[in-house]
């Protein structure tokens, strides 16, 4: 039963998820493109210093890819079902909500890992090709938290896209938007490090909290 | 035996607007009962309760003996559901949404759902959202056919069909009723479809007024009278500027009345003769009663009203 849920998921998803790949994987070219000319340009030395010492970040541009990717994950999962309230047919499938709402958590979450995945370790490789590893640690140490507002944008979206009242929408919305905030302060590279496991607990405590739009989906009470 | 579905003092409402106040019935197994009544009268509403989608604001209702809110996924394997409109998921195709419900129903046989759907001589690659309404409505019903489910719950099974998909929906439906011991609860706009196919007809009215009666009760009983209005020389008929309520209150078998410029249509379950005595003891006359002949339409548009 949950093989047919992820079947089902596939197919909404799988172009996207093409895409979205293709994209994050342009991305990392570009950053690879644009680190290089960093040492055509200048010293390696001048460039170790600006990076290593200055906290130069040369890979910017994939502060708000994670996100824009999980924003897209939700809308595509979920719109489809919202639209016509065709969830309907899969919460009157002999299952129980939970079961219905989780198993199409998983999929979302693994498509976005996968995404961070792709973009974490690109950006390690990459750093790795020009640096020491004291530069791989600082970039994927600035990076994670991006990855996470990703996961919370996915979350967030997921969150408000399923619950039926427009005013729990919209502060579904502004505590996704909230708990996506928290991972993109303007800070110095790998400052987020010492607090990423506690920063987990507000992605942890969305995903079991999906169940409560989906529960008030389907035993809506109107009076 | 007891019911597949118990209604039992339902009432429900959205904001301060009542749907029902006290709305009672019960199904019996094994047989087909057409929900009717205007828009906005709650029939979808009454199927969401039913499903569990809707929480009523009080009273009870149970499906195969559990409580509508709550019901357990053993029960929901036993019902079929068609959801307002052929709500389906458009993005899969004919093969693809075969194999999504599948694995959730023991009982389902993928040679109902083919036999169905290959009447639409399509490849098993289309995809629903490249169908007509009617098409779609054929995959619907084949998936819903393939659960063999005991319940069959169908939301507004016309909407968006033509005559010949609303046929071919009813034979496939008939075929299937052959197997026994099913029971359909439908609700349709169509009321011609319902003849020589429901059981028994539910008439629901505003604010939760019920009847429940056999199609064929219903038309045999229920009746038009015409009476002309009178054109103010003298010739008789019902007088210029007569309100509705004074011969509804004058004759409480009435129905209805429709009420046209050079006559007025009385819709009753009584007799000719009895209506045309209530009418003369107001000095109306009741003689000049003229029998009109009513299609199942005229006879559902009468009793419910026009508007």
């Amino acid at each position: 039963m949950i093989q047919a849920i992820f079947r089902k998921e596939f197919f909404k998803i799988r172009l996207l998820t093409l895409f979205t790949l293709a994209a994050h994987i342009a991305v990392l070219l570009f950053i690879y493109v644009s680190t290089r000319r960093l040492f055509i340009l200048d010293h390696p030395e001048v460039v170790w210093y600006r990076v290593l010492h200055l906290g130069r970040i040369h890979y910017g541009l994939l502060k708000y890819i994670p996100l824009i990717s999980g924003i897209l994950i939700a809308c595509f999962q979920f719109l489809p079902e919202m639209l016509g309230e065709r969830f309907r047919l899969s919460l009157h499938l002999p299952v129980s909500p939970a079961f219905v709402a989780l198993s199409h958590l998983v999929v979302g979450i693994t498509v976005y890992c996968i995404m961070a995945l792709v973009d974490l370790c690109g950006l390690g490789l990459i750093t790795g090709l020009f640096f020491p590893w004291q530069g791989i640690e600082i970039s994927l140490l600035t990076a994670l938290p991006w990855t996470m507002a990703g996961a919370g944008a996915y979350l967030g979206m997921a969150l408000a896209l399923l619950e039926p009242d427009f005013r729990l929408k919209a502060v579904n919305l502004i505590i996704g938007a909230g708990v996506t905030g928290l991972y993109l302060q303007n800070v110095d590279p790998g400052a987020y490090g010492p607090s990423l496991v506690l920063l987990i607990v507000p992605l942890l405590l969305m995903m079991p909290a999906i169940l409560l739009p989906v529960l008030r989906f389907r035993y809506r009470r109107v009076g | 035996m007891h019911p597949v579905i118990h209604v039992d003092h339902l009432c429900h409402r959205y904001g301060s607007r009542y749907i029902y106040k006290d709305l009672n019935f019960a199904l019996a197994p094994g047989k087909i009962y057409g929900l009717l009544g205007k828009n906005g009268v709650g029939k979808t509403t009454l199927i969401k309760i039913l499903m569990g989608f809707l929480r009523p604001v009080s009273g009870r209702c149970t499906v195969f003996g559990e409580d509508s809110h709550a019901l357990t996924p053993a029960v929901r394997a036993r019902i079929g559901l068609l959801f307002e409109g052929h709500v389906a998921y458009e993005f899969m195709s004919i093969r693809q949404i075969e194999k999504f419900y599948a694995p959730f129903y023991p009982n389902w046989d993928k040679r109902i759902y083919y036999r169905m759907v290959d009447k639409l001589k399509l490849s098993p690659g289309h995809l629903i959202r490249q169908m007509s309404c009617g098409q779609r409505s054929q995959v619907v019903l084949g998936l819903l056919m393939a659960q063999q489910p005991e319940l069959l719950l169908l939301d507004d099974y016309s909407i968006g069909l033509d005559a010949g998909y609303r046929r071919l929906f009813l034979d496939e439906m008939r075929e299937y009723l052959n197997l026994g011991n099913r029971t359909v609860f439908l609700t349709s706009h169509v009321i011609q479809d319902m003849e020589d196919f429901v059981d028994e007809v539910i008439f629901l009215e505003r604010g939760g007024r019920l009847m429940t009666t056999s199609l064929e009760q219903f038309k045999n009983r229920f009746a038009c009278y015409r009476l002309k209005v009178s054109n103010g020389n003298g010739t008789p008929g019902i007088p210029q500027g007569m309100k509705r309520e004074e011969i509804l209150s004058a004759c409480p078998m009435l129905e209805n009345i429709e009420i046209h410029q050079d006559y007025w249509d009385l819709f009753t379950f009584a007799t000719g003769r009895e209506l045309a005595g209530a009418l003369n003891t107001r000095n109306l006359p009741g003689n000049l009663l003229e029998p009109v002949n009513l299609s199942l339409e005229d006879a559902f548009i009468g009793y419910t009203g026009r508007y």
